[in-house]
């Protein structure tokens, strides 16, 4: 089990997470979700081993993953929410790359490259260099990348970003599947009808606090609110829809000012 | 936008530094034609006051400065043929162009109108600041003696001329890249810019060296150098200063100068069409993938070499394929690298000029050709390990600290393995050159000591690599060629200079030969040693300086972010 113990992290006098404490079970998808610049990535970050918390700790079945932080890391596969790969190198180089860091056989590494870039349609474009590849294509080869040392906790910022529709269907089937295989999953999303249909409970994080806790169906009965969109509004937007419609009004006044 | 794109390089971190780079270039280029001109001055001094005196025929002065023109206008053609090719890439249209400027509500006139006028900007200042400083250096040495109307001829002709010679190699360099591009060849066209800024590197320093060397030689009688460029503009400077034998048919100097016109001329025109065709082939390219992968560098040799020196070591491998992989496709690793190994063929054809009097003394072993392959490795290696400070990888630079074991020995092993990949192959090759002179023998015996003292360079320089290549932010102050010579200097003596003597010794010598190899490999696997028990004790606390790393990074991202919003 994976368990966040009063997790606080301060970049110099910036507060981007306090006392975030929340646990994830084997077989279990936990959804991230909460506004821009609410720490979602921080929270991430710190999660995958990239960042120390100012305080707290991250617990995997009882010890502080920092005691063991390398090992810790080879359990993990991360796809973080920027696609920033090797430009120079193509696919197949890239998953090569990470499969040797991560320690992977070279036979069966190749083996799962081939079937990656199969079930991921991009086996046609594997000799073209990444920079070449679009948003979508590179998002695939982050997944694959993640998924190739077939780790036992996978985390997961944003995606479905750039995924044609039917990666994306893929990928939720994936998420569900590999969550039934006893992997722990976190899934950082802002697309709430994909967290609602992956993930069995949501943490919901506004100015660096967790404001909702819950499995998606406890949260909407408790807030007798018809959706994870209706919950997520009720618990983060500061704004009404009479205020949203104002914004937008002033938004067009700017735009045919300026023009 | 044009024009800021010629500088546009990613090792230079602000406009302050940007406009320091433009200075010292422009400072490296201006320096040898007062160096060269000051050269001369004596010569054509006494050249002059002989002539009055009568003991030299006044056609001596004439011949001195079609000379001095000739050098002139090579240089000019050879020092903007550098600047154009250090910014080879943005010399045409290219695919972001198209995509960033396609969407505007712009007419296609109007964006070709502003690349072109930015390359003529560009042609401008590169051209005018070297042009004008060396027409008035050689205006004021050759006229002194002549009165204030030659000066003014003086300065104007040689103006005219150098900056005609500036134009015809920048068109001509334009109208070869857009030629390539038009043909499809943009994999090629990418691959040629490394090569030809090695080449006018070694042009600019062999001019340089061995122009006090050459001059007396004669060229306005020669039947080769009539046919090259700077002849022909050799012919402008004669025809407008108004020399007696500008229209002389026994001189070619008409010749030249219609030459000179004519292929001005049609590099001008070409390289406005290549632009032109480019631009609208880029245009409708834009919005389509790319119809080929392109020339993608493998690094085969490099890479396999490599392979062998880390044993089973699957992260190690890992980052030396990365290391030679990036190495093999990315250009602007390739230019630091490029310019190091025209400092060192620059270097040899320096020594080979003031020690080699004919081809006969060549062929023997002699320190000027036996240290060739260990001028050129040291360079090289110099060169390969500034490219490895450049962060050309930066933003990727995730995957390592996501993914890799952290084990610092194997990064040492990699960053080890992947230099002598790539360096030892190389030195072969240029060993390999050397059989012709000294014979096969002692060609094997020399390669085997210089793949030694290669080895050791690395073992020495891989202490000094504390990260992954091309992913860490760039630190100021490494691998500073203008204030750091003396270091440099300094390590050519110790690699390349004296262990050349030493092989001198000791290659007719076969037991002592086979004990310097013995006492080499005893160095390097002490050294090794050492690598490998430094990069042990360093692998705890790397790991504390990357998470700190990581802190600083995201921390700095976040502060861009916070003030983009």
């Amino acid at each position: 089990m994976l368990e966040v113990r009063t997790l606080t992290k301060h970049y110099g006098g910036l507060r981007a997470i306090q006392d975030l404490s929340f646990e994830v079970r084997p077989g279990e998808v936990l959804g991230l979700l909460g506004p821009n610049g609410s720490g979602k990535s921080t929270t991430v970050k710190i999660l995958t081993g990239l960042l120390r918390p100012t305080s707290g700790s991250v617990h995997l079945d009882g010890t502080d993953v920092l005691w063991n932080l390398l090992s810790y890391k080879a359990s993990v596969g991360y796809v973080p929410e920027e696609p920033h790969l090797y430009s120079y190198l193509t696919g197949p180089e890239y998953l090569q790359l990470i499969g040797r860091l991560r320690g992977v056989a070279d036979k069966v590494l190749n083996d799962k490259i081939d079937r990656f870039l199969h079930l991921f349609g991009i086996h046609d474009d594997r000799y073209q260099t990444l920079s070449s590849y679009s948003k979508g294509m590179r998002q695939k080869i982050l997944i694959a990348a993640a998924l190739l040392h077939n780790p036992r906790i996978v985390i997961l910022d944003e995606p479905f970003s750039g995924l044609d529709v039917s990666a994306a269907r893929v990928l939720k089937a994936f998420v569900r599947a590999i969550a039934a295989d006893g992997k722990i999953v976190v899934f950082s999303s802002h697309v709430l009808e994909v967290v609602e249909q992956v993930c069995s409970r949501v943490v919901i994080l506004k100015d660096g606090i967790i404001v909702g806790h819950d499995s998606v169906a406890t949260l909407r009965a408790t807030l007798q609110l018809p959706s994870l969109d209706a919950v997520f509004a009720a618990l983060v937007a500061d704004e009404n829809v009479e205020s949203v419609d104002k914004r937008s009004q002033d938004l067009i006044a700017a735009m045919k000012a300026s023009a | 936008m044009f024009f800021a794109q010629f500088f546009t390089n990613e090792s230079v971190t602000s406009d302050l530094q940007l406009h320091q780079t433009i200075v010292w270039v422009l400072i490296f280029l201006l320096v040898p034609g007062a160096f060269m001109l000051i050269l001369l001055f004596p010569g054509f001094q006494s050249a002059v006051i002989l002539s009055r005196l009568g003991r030299v025929p006044p056609s001596r002065v004439d011949d001195l400065l079609a000379w001095i023109a000739f050098f002139l206008t090579t240089y000019s053609m050879v020092a903007v043929g550098l600047v154009t090719v250090l910014a080879w890439d943005a010399l045409t249209f290219d695919r972001r162009d198209a995509m960033v400027l396609g969407s505007l509500p712009l007419r296609n006139r109007t964006i070709l109108g502003a690349k072109l006028a930015a390359l003529a900007t560009f042609l401008a200042a590169g051209s005018l600041a070297i042009s004008m400083f060396n027409a008035v250096m050689f205006a004021l040495t050759t006229s002194d003696q002549l009165g204030a109307i030659v000066f003014v001829t003086h300065l104007f002709a040689m103006l005219v001329a150098t900056t005609g010679a500036s134009v015809f190699v920048f068109a001509a360099i334009v109208t070869v890249r857009g030629g390539v591009m038009l043909l499809g060849r943009q994999a090629l066209a990418a691959a040629c810019g490394p090569p030809l800024q090695f080449l006018f590197v070694v042009s600019v320093l062999c001019l340089v060296v061995l122009s006090p060397a050459i001059w007396q030689v004669p060229f306005v009688t020669a039947t080769f150098t009539n046919w090259m460029p700077p002849a022909w503009f050799a012919g402008v400077f004669e025809q407008l200063r108004g020399s007696p034998r500008a229209f002389d048919p026994a001189f070619p100097f008409m010749t030249h100068t219609w030459r000179a016109i004519t292929g001005t001329s049609i590099a001008v025109v070409g390289a406005i069409a290549v632009s032109v065709a480019e631009f609208h082939r880029q245009m409708r390219a834009a919005l389509s993938p790319p119809a080929s992968p392109g020339f993608l560098g493998a690094a085969q040799v490099s890479r396999t070499l490599a392979r062998l020196l880390v044993g089973r070591h699957t992260s190690a491998r890992a980052i030396a394929d990365f290391i030679l992989m990036t190495l093999a496709r990315n250009r602007a690793l390739q230019a630091p690298m490029a310019m190091n190994a025209a400092v060192g063929a620059a270097i040899v054809v320096a020594g080979l000029s003031r020690s080699v009097r004919s081809v006969e003394s060549l062929m023997r072993p002699r320190t000027a050709v036996l240290w060739i392959p260990l001028v050129m490795g040291y360079w090289m290696a110099v060169g390969l390990r500034a490219s490895f400070f450049k962060p050309s990888e930066l933003p990727a630079s995730w995957s390592f600290r996501a993914n890799s074991s952290g084990h610092v020995v194997e990064r040492w092993l990699a960053v080890r393995a992947a230099m002598i990949g790539f360096l030892a192959p190389r030195v072969l090759i240029i060993c390999a050159l050397l059989v012709p002179l000294i014979g096969w023998t002692l060609a094997a015996r020399h390669a085997l000591v210089v793949v030694a003292l290669v080895i050791l360079l690395v073992d020495m320089m891989a202490l000094t690599i504390h990260h992954t290549p091309f992913t860490r932010a760039y630190e100021p102050g490494h691998a500073r060629l203008r204030t750091r010579w003396f270091l440099y200097a300094m390590g050519l003596y110790l690699f390349a200079y004296w262990p050349a003597r030493l092989d001198l010794f000791i290659l007719p010598r076969p037991n002592a030969w086979l004990t310097f190899l013995a006492c080499s490999v005893a160095v390097i696997a002490g050294l090794e040693t050492a690598g490998r028990r430094g990069a042990h004790d360093a692998t705890d606390q790397t790991d504390d300086e990357s998470l700190d790393a990581d802190r600083t990074l995201t921390l700095d991202i976040a502060h861009v972010r916070s003030g983009s919003t």
